[in-house]
């Protein structure tokens, strides 16, 4: 490969402790999972639910900490990095788009996008996230809150909020799980056109087969470790 | 050093979005009218026992002559006038002596002031030609005349002119003294005044060893001096010397005031307490939201310092503007306690002043940083993902830990507005029996009935077998929200608890109150105390 990895797991461990009963339960979602992940790539995780996607993804982006084993984003080791070191990676250069969408209540659909930008003190930062939502196809929903939106709504309002910051990798945990084969399209479109346009590296948790296969590479989790599969 | 800056006007900015936004979602309003009451009852009371109090002060130094006053049986030690001096505090010297004054044949046992230039210090005095018209003057007797009392003019047949007898010495009667607020404690005694300058006295021939003498030095000047020399003068009083300031001026109506105060103060103190814990049970989707907000936050990529900053702003704002309403009703409030209330007290309040502001707001601040600084601390180490999986709000905090700030601001308050230790002690100790009582009784119900239930569970018919199967649901449930049950029962057992509590004491604060004060309180100062004091109570409870 040409370009330098900017995502790489190195044999990453993760089990949830659960405490059931009052035994320790060990639940052991990844086992010794490699991944690499070059610049400019679009890479779809799929896998049975509860095989762990979601917890791959939060790894990847740090925003949790595996029990064992390594993640590097752009060279840079996020076991030498404390919690505000990953923020800071985060900030520089990490978009995340949750399953659950994970919208503040309290806050309209603008204000939501806003705030990733406002936290870099951007100046447009109004304007760029009007453009998002534009570009989602809510620009009439701007001034709602979350509980006034439907799901696929506030999917989309999660999307132009990881959109609206123009990061260099974009983690999207079932980005188009709740939307319609329209609006669907036009959210991959988006992701696509980002990726085409200003060379964001996507990675996708997706059920979505027709999400899947336009991407290059396709992924599967299965017991704790990722399977390449055969591209279409 | 710039770049400090903007992010901190950044995170002002975030932290004032965010609070408008968690207003207009309706997640803090019943945090923000608790805390408003509060603070509103806080300073409602500190306003009006503050205007009573200045009130009583300003009143104490009329009566006083001065703002501090040396009484001694002997001649007052040279020293404490050259310290006066030497601090820039103004001083007069009187002497007051019982004597006879002879006037014609007639003569009359008289209590006699002499006094120095510049008395009275503080207030005024009244003098007319005639009896019943007079007016107000800053002065003092000229050297060899006299201003007697109309009791003293009508006992000797006197009349403005005449000429009386005092010991060796002759004085003119220039007017008649008809107010003298300095006159005070003494005012039923039993022989009338006569004035006259100080620099008469060794013509009278009336000062000789062994004289019943009482020798006066009134001092004035601010308050911090006056401070100051009370502090340093006191310890060196000898025998037959005492030192007065305007606090034990007119003790019987400083002692009504601080059970008024007490009493007032504990009634803060139950709306204190009530709001806490409205605070502590509603303040649960501010905190959830909050802490979602700091998790996304760190998704997003700010720092744990930004967080925590964003996080002490948005609480300072909500303390702050919480503060400033309350402080707003408690100032209207205390004008309807002043208009209840205060006339008893005294003729007219001084204004309010502006220390009560700062008592709402710092008691804004305590009790808004005890309810969100167990959060604070429980999500210090957490990653974003914890918080954003809702781990922390369901396990990592101890009950314990949660509510230990609260229960200190709660306990400090009682200590602060109870103004006695025995009775905030005795509360703080009846408050956590009744603690420690309802977590017994509601774990022993929860265990009780799970015990039952575990037994009876697979006998009974089927229909027996669903009722207790949905009940076992209900223990269930109940059992899973132990911590936040108890801590409801706790609460609202604990604002009745002080209610009643009040209800108890009150009685016997409105009795010490009124047996605080004589039968004989001068009108001009307590307006018919008695007969209003069962009126008042009625009223204001
Ligand atoms: N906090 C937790 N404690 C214990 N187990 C957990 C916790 N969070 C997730 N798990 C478990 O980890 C496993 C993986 O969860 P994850 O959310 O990563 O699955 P997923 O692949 O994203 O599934 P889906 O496709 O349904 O979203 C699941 O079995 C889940 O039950
Ligand atoms: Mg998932």
């Amino acid at each position: 490969m040409q370009s330098p990895p900017v995502v790489q797991a190195l044999d990453l461990n993760y089990e949830f402790v659960s405490n059931f009963n009052s035994h320790d339960n060990h639940i052991r979602i990844l086992q010794g999972l490699n991944l690499t992940i070059v610049a400019g790539e679009q890479v779809a995780i799929v896998g049975s639910s509860g095989s762990g996607k979601s917890t791959l993804l939060s790894l990847l982006a740090g925003l949790d900490v595996p029990t064992s084993g390594s993640v590097r984003i752009q060279s840079q080791a996020f076991s030498n990095l404390d919690e505000d070191g990953r923020a800071a990676m985060r900030a520089k250069s990490m978009g995340f788009v949750f399953q659950s969408f994970q919208l503040l209540p309290s806050l309209t659909a603008l204000e939501n996008v806003m705030l990733p930008l406002q936290l870099k003190s951007h100046p447009d930062a109004k304007a760029l996230s009007l453009e998002a939502l534009n570009k989602v196809g809510l620009s009439n929903r701007v001034q709602h809150y979350p509980k006034q939106l439907s799901g696929g709504e506030q999917q989309r309002v999660a999307i132009a909020r990881a959109f609206a910051t123009q990061p260099a990798i974009l983690f999207a945990d079932e980005p188009t799980g709740n939307l319609d084969n329209a609006t669907g399209q036009l959210i991959i479109d988006l992701l696509f056109k980002m990726n085409a346009e200003a060379g964001t590296t996507l990675v996708l948790v997706t059920h979505d087969v027709h999400l899947a296969n336009r991407c290059q590479r396709q992924l599967k989790l299965e017991n704790g470790v990722l399977n390449e599969l055969a591209t279409a | 050093m710039n770049a400090m800056n903007l992010a901190f006007k950044l995170n002002v900015k975030l932290a004032w979005t965010q609070t408008l936004s968690l207003w207009r979602a309706g997640a803090i309003r019943v945090l923000v009218f608790a805390l408003v009451l509060a603070v509103a009852s806080i300073t409602a009371v500190s306003f009006f026992t503050q205007r009573v109090e200045t009130a009583l002060n300003q009143q104490g130094s009329l009566l006083l002559g001065g703002d501090l006053a040396i009484s001694s049986d002997h001649p007052v030690t040279d020293q404490f006038e050259k310290r006066a001096e030497t601090l820039g505090i103004t001083t007069v010297k009187t002497y007051e002596f019982p004597s006879m004054v002879v006037y014609g044949g007639a003569n009359q046992l008289t209590e006699i002031k002499a006094v120095g230039p510049g008395f009275p210090l503080r207030g005024d005095l009244t003098i007319g030609q005639e009896a019943n018209t007079g007016h107000v003057v800053k002065a003092t007797p000229k050297v060899g005349e006299a201003w007697v009392e109309p009791r003293l003019a009508h006992l000797l047949g006197l009349r403005v002119g005449d000429e009386v007898e005092v010991g060796a010495r002759k004085l003119r009667v220039s007017a008649i003294l008809l107010r003298e607020p300095s006159r005070g404690g003494d005012m039923f005694s039993f022989a009338p005044r006569l004035m006259m300058n100080a620099a008469d006295l060794p013509s009278t021939k009336l000062i000789q060893f062994g004289s019943r003498v009482k020798y006066q030095l009134l001092l004035a000047s601010a308050p911090k001096s006056i401070q100051n020399y009370f502090a340093q003068t006191q310890p060196e009083l000898s025998r037959g010397e005492k030192i007065e300031d305007v606090r034990n001026a007119r003790p019987e109506i400083k002692s009504a005031l601080d059970k008024a105060q007490q009493f007032l103060g504990l009634s803060a103190m139950v709306s204190v307490i009530l709001a806490m814990v409205a605070m502590l049970l509603s303040s649960l989707p501010y905190i959830k939201q909050s802490l979602d907000t700091f998790a996304l936050m760190r998704c997003f990529g700010a720092s744990q310092h930004t967080v925590l900053q964003v996080l002490a702003i948005q609480t300072l704002f909500i303390a702050f503007f919480s503060a400033v309403l309350g402080v707003v009703l408690g100032f209207c409030a205390q004008f309807v306690l002043a208009n209840v209330a205060g006339s008893l007290f005294l003729d007219v309040l001084p204004p309010v002043t502006a220390m009560p502001v700062l008592v709402g707001i710092l008691a804004s601040l305590a009790m808004m940083f005890a309810v969100v600084l167990p959060h604070v601390w429980q999500m210090r180490n957490l990653t974003a993902m914890n918080i954003l999986r809702r781990e922390t709000l369901t396990e990592s905090i101890s009950v314990q830990v949660k509510f230990l700030p609260a229960a200190l601001v709660m306990g400090a308050m009682v200590f602060w507005q109870a103004h006695d230790m025995k009775l905030a002690l005795s509360t703080i100790l009846a408050i956590s029996i009744l603690c420690v009582a309802i977590i017994i009784i509601s774990y022993g119900l929860v265990s009780l009935t799970n015990r039952l239930f575990n037994q009876s569970f697979f006998s009974g018919s089927f229909g027996q077998r669903q009722v207790i199967n949905s009940i076992k649901i209900g223990v269930l449930s109940l059992k899973h929200r132990f911590s936040l049950s108890t801590v409801q029962m706790i609460g609202f057992s604990m604002g009745l608890m002080v209610l009643i509590l009040l209800a108890l004491i009150r009685g016997d604060l409105i009795r010490n109150w009124q047996a605080s004060l004589p039968l004989d309180a001068p009108n001009r100062f307590v307006i018919n105390i008695q007969t209003s004091a069962s009126w008042w109570s009625k009223s204001f409870l």
